[in-house]
This record gives structure tokens, C-alpha cells and sequence, in this order.
């Protein structure tokens, strides 16, 4: 098919498809993993106490980082629900 | 640009000086040891650090990576009645000076405190960019 000497081509209708295809994780898991990834340092700084008070061969500024690391990944995602459920708030409050 | 990435590079300087307090230590308190499992008087041990880079950012972690022996020898102190003296009565010492260990260990425990404080001020930074838009 010709338009004014331009043969459009037919690639175009496909690339919503591919983009569809490619991203593979909704944000439902993408939000999943994540807080897996903040549960995983809270249980390393969990480990790292324990085995620093059994006497094992652990120092004290590797538990006081662990427990840093994760305070610091907690307190992240707290602000960024807490921006999220401010967009949400603006979401709602269009008029329609 | 990693807040974890800062606190690893903390964290090694950290560990590694932990370790130069155990060699110093262990200098310390053998001090006029003349009995070690090779027979020779307790010689002086030195921590040897080693930079670990990562390329990408040229900026480098510390380890230590070895606990050397000090070749410089044994001192001979004359004792005649010390039950290792040879037979002219003197007695083979490590060769460690006390004001020596005590200098290097407060510098040990001054790079700790410093690394203590990146360490704060790494934090401060992370939690004040937490507080934008607030």
C-alpha cells in the first residue's frame, strides 16, 4: 500500500505487543520482591545479633551495620509509600 | 551511587584494623616470650593491608590480607640464670618495643574513630535526602 510514495511499514502495528511481552513482572511482584529483598537484611542483622552473642567470629561493626542497613532499607520504603499514597490522594481528589 | 556501597568500603577499613589490634595485641603480650612451638623466641608480627579495587569507580576497599613475620631479627639480653640463656648467658628476646606497639596502636584506634564517623555522616546524609519533600 502507497501513500504519497511512502510504504509505511507493516512493523509498526506491532511494537505495542512487544513492549507488552517484554516487561514481564506487574508491579504487583515487582512489589513483592522487593519487600522480600527489605525482609531478607531485616533476618541477616537478625543473624548477625545472634551469632555475634553466641561468640562467634562475628565483630560488633558488622552487627551495627547490619542493623543500620536495615533500619535505612525500612525507613525507604516507608517514604515511599508514603509518596505513593500521596499521588493516590491526588488521583481521587480529580474532578470529574 | 550505593549508601550500602559507602558502607562496605567502612565496614572493611573497619575489619582491618580490627585485625592490626589483634597483631599489636599479640605483640604485646609476647613480649619476652622465649618458647614458640619452632623452638626460636615469639617473633614480632606485622598485619600487611592490601587495597581491594573496584575498577568501575577506581575506589578501593581494604583487606588484610596477611600477618607477616618482622625479619630483624631477635635481641640478646644478658641473663644467665633464665633457663633458655645459651652458653655465654645471654638470652634471645623478641626484638618489640613497647613504644612502638603503643604508637601504632593509637593510630589504630584513631582510623577506627574516623571510620566510625564516615560512617555517621554517611547516614546523616542518606536520612536527610529521605526528608525531601517532606
Amino acid at each position: 500500500m502507497k501513500i504519497n510514495f511512502f510504504t509505511p511499514n507493516a512493523e509498526i502495528f506491532n511494537i505495542g505487543n512487544k513492549v507488552e511481552s517484554n516487561s514481564s513482572s506487574s508491579f504487583g511482584e515487582i512489589l513483592t520482591e522487593k519487600l522480600n529483598e527489605l525482609n531478607n537484611k531485616q533476618l541477616e542483622a537478625d543473624s548477625l545479633t545472634q551469632d555475634f552473642l553466641e561468640g562467634g567470629d562475628t565483630d560488633i561493626h558488622e552487627v551495627m551495620i547490619a542493623g543500620e542497613e536495615a533500619k535505612l532499607s525500612l525507613q525507604l520504603a516507608i517514604q515511599v509509600r508514603n509518596k505513593i499514597l500521596e499521588g493516590i490522594k491526588e488521583i481521587n481528589q480529580i474532578q470529574i | 551511587m550505593n549508601i550500602f556501597n559507602t558502607m562496605k568500603i567502612t565496614a572493611s577499613g573497619l575489619s582491618a584494623e580490627r585485625i592490626r589490634m589483634d597483631t599489636i595485641s599479640s605483640n604485646l603480650a609476647n613480649m619476652e616470650t622465649t618458647r614458640t612451638e619452632s623452638g626460636e623466641p615469639y617473633t614480632r608480627k606485622i598485619a600487611v593491608f592490601k587495597a581491594e579495587y573496584d575498577k568501575k569507580r577506581n575506589l578501593a576497599g581494604v583487606k588484610a590480607i596477611a600477618i607477616k613475620d618482622d625479619d630483624s631479627g631477635h635481641r640478646l639480653e644478658y641473663d644467665p640464670t633464665h633457663p633458655d640463656a645459651n652458653e655465654e648467658g645471654y638470652v634471645k628476646k623478641p626484638n618489640i618495643n613497647v613504644l612502638n606497639e603503643m604508637a601504632d596502636m593509637m593510630v589504630s584506634v584513631r582510623s577506627y574513630e574516623a571510620n566510625i564517623n564516615v560512617l555517621d555522616a554517611t547516614k546523616s546524609m542518606y536520612t536527610k535526602a529521605l526528608e525531601i519533600g517532606k
